[in-house]
């Protein structure tokens, strides 16, 4: 309930990262913190990195606002029931997942899972920044950072579709 | 007239003396000269021009013809002779034409002394003034058309400038005097200035009124001259001026002003513009693409794993419950004993058991309804990420493709840049052609008047002739007179008819031949006109290149030599036939158009002899082998360009 449904804060380095990749991303004017916050999320399941929070209070944090994250609630729980669901790291057993996905989250005795889940993000986002705002010169090398990005993960996944996953429920 | 051989004696790189005797066979009529570079093919070429008109054209010092080899092994005291002898055929008779030049050595200091020309006939040596001897060269091959039958690259090269710049002069003294009708100008010419002296003429006892007459027909005679006189200068000044106008124009086409440059470079930035600003939305649209696409691209595999964790959860039921519905509310609708809809309701009532069933199925105690809705939310959000991949690889490729564009644009407006500093400046030449133009105009309209007045003078002269014809008809002397003017006039309006006449013939069968000649060379690309001044032109949208121009050259001579064989076979007296020597001749042309022109030379003259390099040499030889009656070889003495040997193949 403490994560869903209130401002959400960036800190330290984070922070920074978040403002770099909203710049560089923005170029459309459509790129926010949120859509930051959701592929970060995906990055860092993909790439099953986590990293902790860092609490440099010098660093102005880069915030999505409570209204913002009311409106999204159903979007981030998806993305949460994911990291539950799905890493297997983090906890062994099905049942376990499947508790944590759905019966734990937003109570009290969630607050390590919504921990975890804000890590998994962090490192999602340490991530990204890395392989967009890293080492690139012009907004052509950018894009190709991009398209490079989006080749790895087809490589690695491009059978799974929306149809592959219907057939198989 | 047919070349039968030369003979050299110590003529700049020829040593001693050599002899080239030329293919005189009707089917192998092509003599082949081949050498490299400085062997001395042009040398040769100057040897005919010296030999027969004591003339050397392209050489820095004419008079310094001695081979150099032979002024160095010179003694003070010696006498040496440098000689050209050519000897040819013409009407059926042997002509052996021998110029020679001896030049003494005296303290370290070669001088020469004047040329001498012997000419014998069939051997008989009776030309011995030099004034008969030049007339006689000058009959069987005229000096000012020699350069069209001894034709060295540069000539070519002249003539075919000529060409692509819309003046070709040349031409018409040739066609001119090589198709007879000079003797028909001529006569024309005679005759007009005979009539104009009977005009003149008076009888012995004329009265004063008589005299007054005649005083005033000269005077207006002389007016009209004058006024005549005035006119040409108006034409030759508006064709100088129209000269000027072609060779302006012409320069102008291949000039590019600052604006010009400017103006396309405007374009082109214009043109860059657009392509960056259409880079940038690709761009931005890729973008776009990956943040909206990107969450549900890179959950695939857990969106997989995620579904494969919900079918092995066991005893989860699927009931169809809002997800929303918790057991909370159901605690909160128990305690209050009252139902949404305002029931009232105690424990043991139904509506209690329904409510007490539902938590069965609800969150905590069941997670069906949860599950089925994450279940499908999964493929569908899965589906929002599918197109990822192609969105963005069709995006790169359309901005791969602009910014190739980019470049190319970029590298042009930079090209651009350097051609505006290092433009030309048009404005002069600009300025320079209204000038002529205004000129013209005044030409024009001073001509015009002159035209006014030679017609009111004419029309002065016509009622004085009137009246003076009146007064000489009264006497036998004076009926003379008029007759023998009479006769002058019908003979000069015979000869123009005749002229007229035979001119057109001629000219319709010299474009056709002129044409026909193009098209074996170069194929069927425009058509080659000749207007009544013998004014070569050939309409083209984007103008003649030099291989067009050149290739018309040749397809003129050829016309023209076949006008003059078809004349000379029909009046064996009246024409003869020419030799057509060529210096360097394929230069300019690539190997399919010296196909083509090896092809018709044979064709276009009796005899044909080509100073050619080896290398062309070797495809002219290829291409014209069964035509080729003799060859010869050019080769240098000890690599030196002192001394060249003539060694027959």
């Amino acid at each position: 309930m403490a994560l869903f449904r209130q401002l959400f804060q960036f800190k330290g380095k984070h922070a920074d990262m978040v403002r770099t990749l909203v710049d560089k991303l923005g170029g459309s004017g459509n790129c926010r913190n949120i859509d930051i916050f959701y592929i970060s999320i995906v990055m860092g399941i993909w790439q099953n990195k986590i990293a902790t929070i860092d609490d440099d209070k010098k660093i102005e944090p880069a915030k999505i606002d409570s209204e913002q994250m009311i409106r999204y609630e159903d979007d981030i729980i998806f993305f949460y029931r994911l990291v539950m669901l799905s890493d297997k790291k983090y906890c062994l057993s099905e049942k376990e997942r499947v508790d944590k996905a759905f019966r734990i989250i937003m109570k009290p005795e969630a607050t390590d899972d919504e921990k975890h889940f804000v890590e998994v993000m962090l490192g999602g986002l340490e991530f990204l920044n890395a392989q967009i705002c890293l080492n690139t010169i012009t907004e052509n090398d950018r894009l190709n950072k991009i398209k490079n990005l989006v080749e790895l993960y087809q490589e690695q996944y491009g059978t799974i579709t929306a149809e592959s996953l219907r057939v198989v429920e | 007239m047919i070349i039968k051989k030369i003979i050299i004696e110590n003529f700049r790189q020829f040593y001693g003396i050599h002899t080239i005797e030329f293919s005189t066979d009707k089917e192998k009529n092509v003599t082949l000269i081949m050498g490299d570079n400085g062997t001395g093919k042009t040398t040769i070429g100057q040897a005919f021009t010296w030999c027969l008109y004591s003339e050397v054209k392209q050489l820095k010092k004419p008079d310094n013809l001695l081979s150099s080899k032979l002024q160095k092994e010179m003694y003070d005291g010696w006498n040496r002779d440098l000689a050209v002898t050519v000897v040819l055929i013409h009407n059926n008779k042997t002509y052996e034409i021998k110029r020679k030049k001896t030049y003494h050595k005296e303290n370290g200091i070669i001088k020469d002394a004047l040329p001498q020309l012997t000419i014998s006939i069939d051997g008989d040596i009776s030309y011995k003034t030099s004034d008969k001897q030049e007339n006689l060269i000058n009959e069987i091959l005229p000096k000012e058309l020699s350069e069209y039958f001894f034709l060295s690259g540069e000539k070519i090269d002249s003539m075919s400038t000529e060409i692509q710049s819309g003046k070709s002069k040349d031409f018409e003294n040739a066609v001119n005097t090589l198709l007879n009708l000079d003797y028909y100008k001529d006569a024309i010419k005679h005759l007009k200035s005979i009539s104009n002296d009977y005009d003149t003429l008076s009888i012995d006892n004329s009265s004063e009124y008589e005299k007054k007459l005649n005083e005033n027909i000269n005077t207006l005679l002389f007016k009209k001259e004058d006024k005549d006189n005035l006119v040409k200068t108006k034409n030759d000044s508006i064709a100088y001026n129209t000269e000027q106008e072609i060779d302006i124009k012409s320069k102008l086409r291949t000039m590019h002003s600052s604006k010009e440059y400017q103006e396309q470079k405007d374009y082109e930035e214009k043109k860059l513009t657009n392509l960056n600003t259409g880079v940038e939305e690709e761009r931005n649209r890729a973008v776009a693409y990956f943040i909206n696409k990107a969450p549900y691209f890179f959950a695939k595999d857990a969106m997989s794993s995620s579904l494969e964790t919900l079918r092995n959860a066991s005893s989860i039921k699927t009931d169809d419950i809002p997800e929303k519905l918790h057991a909370d509310l159901i605690d909160w609708i128990e305690k209050g004993h009252k139902c949404i809809c305002g029931r009232a309701f105690e424990n043991d009532d139904d509506v209690y058991k329904v409510l007490e069933e539902w938590r069965k199925i609800v969150p905590p105690e069941s997670l069906g309804n949860i599950i089925t809705s994450m279940k499908s939310k999964i493929i569908d959000k899965c589906s929002r990420g599918d197109d990822l991949f192609s969105d963005i690889e069709l995006k790169t490729k359309i901005i791969n493709e602009k910014n190739s564009d980019i470049e190319e644009s970029e590298e042009k407006v930079t090209s651009l840049e350097d051609k505006i500093r290092d433009s030309d400046d048009t404005s002069e030449l600009q300025s320079r052609l209204e000038k002529y133009q205004q000129e013209d105009k005044d030409f024009y309209t001073e001509k015009d008047e002159l035209v006014q007045e030679i017609a009111n003078i004419n029309l002065e002269l016509a009622k004085a002739q009137r009246e003076k014809n009146e007064l000489m008809l009264k006497s036998s002397e004076g009926k003379k007179i008029i007759r023998c003017k009479e006769i002058t006039n019908n003979l000069l309006s015979y000869f123009e008819d005749e002229l007229s006449k035979d001119e057109e013939d001629k000219r319709n069968k010299l474009i056709a031949a002129v044409n026909d000649a193009f098209k074996n060379i170069y194929g069927n690309v425009f058509p080659i006109s000749i207007d009544e001044t013998y004014h070569v032109s050939a309409k083209t949208e984007n103008g003649l290149s030099p291989g067009q121009g050149m290739s018309i050259v040749f397809s003129f001579l050829s016309g023209l030599l076949k006008i003059i064989k078809e004349n000379d076979e029909a009046n064996q007296d009246s024409l003869e036939s020419y030799p057509l020597v060529l210096d360097a001749p394929f230069s300019v042309f690539d190997k399919k158009r010296i196909k083509a022109i090896c092809e018709i030379l044979p064709r276009v003259s009796e005899q044909v002899i080509i100073l050619i390099k080896d290398t062309d040499g070797d495809i002219a030889k290829e291409e014209m082998n069964n035509k080729i009656g003799v060859s010869y070889k050019l080769l240098t003495v000890n690599n030196s360009e002192e001394e060249t040997n003539i060694e027959k193949e």
